[in-house]
């Protein structure tokens, strides 16, 4: 086997044995001269990795030079090409639930501009409970800006993509799911404004109410009904006799509150915010937070 | 002379020793490199044919549903089975179970299935929405919850396979005879005839309950095929039907499922009795009449725990006649205008059932019974004013009453984790009092209460309180606040 290199170089200059790229004789002990080039390769990437890494960090935090953001994409537009792809997406939470079992926060957006087309997001355990806690932070600060979503909020998120195939189907069809890896993933929650209307009004004329759609209403607590995974609220107003169900979920109690903690009982008079929802024709409203449910009398 | 042959295989001299002393090989049977290599393509040429072909006739094979255990979370399986309730229809889903007997119970036995968007779409496009009695074969994913349900998620439309069940003629009380034997009709598809007798809402189902030569039998009609593919079926009581349904079961009792009103065919109405009030009597327990007269009270029930109400009893012409019973759910199926046109002084004219409700004492009442659209006119009726509260005695016990007066003194009767009662001492010109018992449902309604010191005008029934009388109002506007 012919050696690689100058002899000077990969030879002992004093037992003339091979040492190859040794900067130092393993048999000898004697230093063995190497050209510029050798050096600079080995301590120029050790310094070039560990600098670019450290680029990389203070980039990804700071000015985007070469981090930048990852697209913006619609929910329509995701089909399974972008499978395990990182991307921001926004929409409407249809659907949110916290899974006891498993401690997963499950979540549908749709498109703001096509309702028909979703997606799944799922968070796992040890980035739910850090989403928890941050709501139970701002909750005891007075924070305005929610940092848990609820049905009926604008969510923009950050997470990857896993789409699958369907077959040789390549289009929105089929099952689309993003995970969220992170808390810090889920940028903003924008909980729109509720509009102030009537339970009369809603119950007589769902149909000038959008699915999700926040509004707030004053009644009477007339009963409260256990469901397991949410408490029904009916609420009776007194003016108009009519009654509208608000259905309080139980992964509000994961934030350290419950409805014993406000005295909220049977026979107070209560405001209250919440996403319109029709169950099989029954109007009905989903409380997203307990700062949207005051006892007013 | 020693033999220098040499191994073919190590290359070593063997001194003619077979097999060779250093590699053990034996040369006479020795095979040549080339004809293995032929030989392993011609068994791997033959081994990928075979594996396709069995790949393209093999049949999948379910697992029982009653082996699904939680190491099967997550995984993707087939199943086979009878469809045995639903379809039950949401926005963008519907759901249904099937059973494949391969357990001990029902409930061992059955899982349910999840079909989402768009393969629920497609099926509907398709007409292949299973209904009870059909045989399924779907693949999807299993998950397995930690309380032991089970629900397996079919992500296309071919991925279930659906076999349409035959149907069988037969009637409520031939499925009554049959439960529960061999010969059962659970999870089969039946034709029979039935009256329409009753209705009981729930919050996303609607059960009907037909009867036929004195047998019963519920039909499950979920609210869903109304709601969200927007067909409504308009059935009233006592209209006959024939029902092309399949037999579910709930609690142990059969119950038919509908899956398309098309399902359902109106055969006529049967007539109620038309019965002067007077004239009923326990005598004619369940038959079915039609009744009339005018309102001249209505008494709200509330549910023990809240302030909702639950019935509705509707005094028509005077105390003596038989009540109008009237369940909450059910009134809440009349339109905004009827149930404006259900108070005091309207004439109505409906079909109820005689039912028996004192035990021994042959007391009736007459159980309105739904879906109906009574017949309603709007009208005015006040009981005649008693002004002096002494002509009020315990002979009087029953009677409606209309008084004035000026609430002197308020109690509240409490009640466990609910608003109170409240009990008002009223007093008339004469300096008498009476006791004005208002229950919490009532009071709670109440926009502008009462209060000590107001005058009010208060309509309702005789009664007894704490070994007092009382008059007890029947609705909110039975309590009016004149000055």
């Amino acid at each position: 086997m012919k050696p690689v290199g100058r002899e000077e170089e990969v030879f002992c200059p004093s037992c003339r044995r091979y040492v190859g790229t040794f900067e130092r004789c393993p048999y000898c002990g004697a230093r063995v001269p190497k050209r510029l080039a050798f050096r600079l390769l080995k301590w120029g990437a050790l310094a070039v990795a560990v600098f670019g890494i450290m680029f990389l960090y203070l980039d990804l935090h700071g000015p985007h030079i070469i981090v930048k953001e990852p697209y913006q994409v619609s929910i329509s537009e995701i089909t399974s090409p972008m499978n395990m792809a990182q991307v921001v997406i926004r929409g409407k939470a249809t659907f949110v639930k916290y899974y006891d079992d498993t401690r997963f926060l499950g979540m549908f957006l749709s498109d703001l501009e096509n309702e028909n087309a979703d997606i799944f997001i799922r968070a796992y355990d040890a980035e739910t409970l850090r989403l928890i806690n941050m709501e139970k932070e701002r909750l005891d600060k007075n924070d305005p800006t929610p940092k848990f979503p609820a049905v009926g909020d604008i969510v923009t998120i950050r997470g990857q993509l896993r789409v699958r195939a369907m077959g040789k189907v390549i289009g929105p069809e089929g099952f689309r799911m993003m995970i969220l890896q992170y808390a810090e993933g889920l940028l903003d929650i924008e909980r729109p404004t509720a509009t102030p209307t009537t339970i009369e009004n809603i119950v007589e004329n769902k149909e000038n109410f959008g699915k999700y759609q926040r509004v707030e209403v004053e009644g009477k607590i007339i009963s409260t009904r256990d469901m397991g995974w949410a408490t029904l609220l009916t609420l009776y107003e007194m003016q108009s006799g009519a009654e509208l169900g608000v259905m309080v979920p139980r992964l509000l109690e994961q934030f350290g509150k419950t409805l014993e903690t406000f005295g909220i009982k049977i026979g107070d008079t209560v405001r209250v915010k919440g996403a319109f929802q029709l169950y099989y024709g029954t109007p009905q409203l989903w409380l997203a937070s307990w700062d949207d449910l005051v006892v007013i009398g | 002379m020693t033999d220098e042959k040499r191994c073919p295989a190590c290359g070593k001299p063997t001194a003619g020793y077979v097999p060779c002393p250093h590699c053990g090989a034996d040369p006479e049977a020795r095979t040549t490199i080339k004809f293995a290599l032929y030989l392993c393509l011609i068994v791997l040429a033959f081994g990928a044919v075979f594996f396709a072909m069995h790949l393209s006739t093999i049949e999948p094979q379910p697992i029982a549903i009653a082996s699904i255990d939680r190491w099967l979370d997550y995984s993707y399986v087939w199943l086979e089975g009878v469809v045995s309730s639903g379809p039950q229809y949401g926005s963008t889903s519907i759901t249904f179970d099937i059973y494949d007997g391969s357990g001990g119970t029902i409930k061992e036995s059955s899982t349910r299935v999840e079909i989402y968007d768009p393969a629920f779409k497609q099926l509907i496009s398709e007409n292949r929405v299973p209904r009870v009695g059909d045989n399924v074969k779907l693949f999807g994913q299993l998950r397995v919850y930690l309380d032991g349900s089970t629900e397996i998620r079919v992500s296309t439309s071919g991925d279930l396979h659906l076999t349409r069940a035959q149907q069988v003629e037969t009637t409520i009380g031939e499925l009554r005879t049959s439960w529960g034997t061999e010969q059962s009709l659970m999870f089969k598809r039946v034709s029979l005839e039935g009256t329409i007798t009753d209705v009981k809402p729930l919050g996303s189902a609607k059960i009907y309950t037909l009867e036929d030569n004195g047998v019963d039998l519920q039909m499950y009609v979920h609210n869903g095929l109304e709601a969200y593919q927007k067909k409504s079926l308009n059935l009233n009581v006592l209209q006959r039907i024939r029902v092309n349904a399949g037999v579910s079961q709930y609690r142990g009792q059969p119950q038919l499922a509908i899956a398309d009103n098309d399902e359902i065919s109106v055969l006529g109405t049967l007539p109620a009795l038309e019965v002067p009030l007077e004239n009923i009597n326990s005598t004619m327990r369940d038959n079915f009449v039609r009744v009339g007269g005018k309102i001249v009270f209505v008494e709200l029930e509330g549910e023990r725990g809240s302030l909702t109400i639950t019935n509705r009893y509707i005094w028509l012409d005077n105390r003596y006649t038989p009540r109008i019973w009237l369940e909450e759910d059910v009134y809440k199926l009349l339109r905004d205008n009827e149930k404006k046109l259900l108070k005091r002084g309207s004439e109505i004219e409906l079909v109820g059932r005689v039912r028996s409700y004192a035990a021994g004492v042959g007391g009736v009442r007459i159980e309105f019974l739904g879906p109906q659209t009574p017949s309603l006119q709007a009208g005015t009726y006040e009981p005649p004013l008693v002004e002096n509260f002494a002509a009020i005695t315990n002979d009087n016990q029953g009677d409606l009453v209309k008084v004035i007066g000026t609430i002197t003194n308020l109690e509240n009767v409490p009640k466990v984790a609910l608003p109170s009662d409240r009990k008002f001492t009223l007093q008339d010109n004469y300096g008498g009092t009476i006791k004005i018992y208002v229950p919490n449902f009532l009071f709670e309604r109440m926009i502008n209460p009462p209060v000590v010191g107001s005058k009010v005008q208060i309509i309702g029934k005789v009664t007894m309180d704490s070994g007092a009388l009382a008059i007890r109002p029947g609705v909110v506007d039975d309590v009016r606040v004149v000055s």
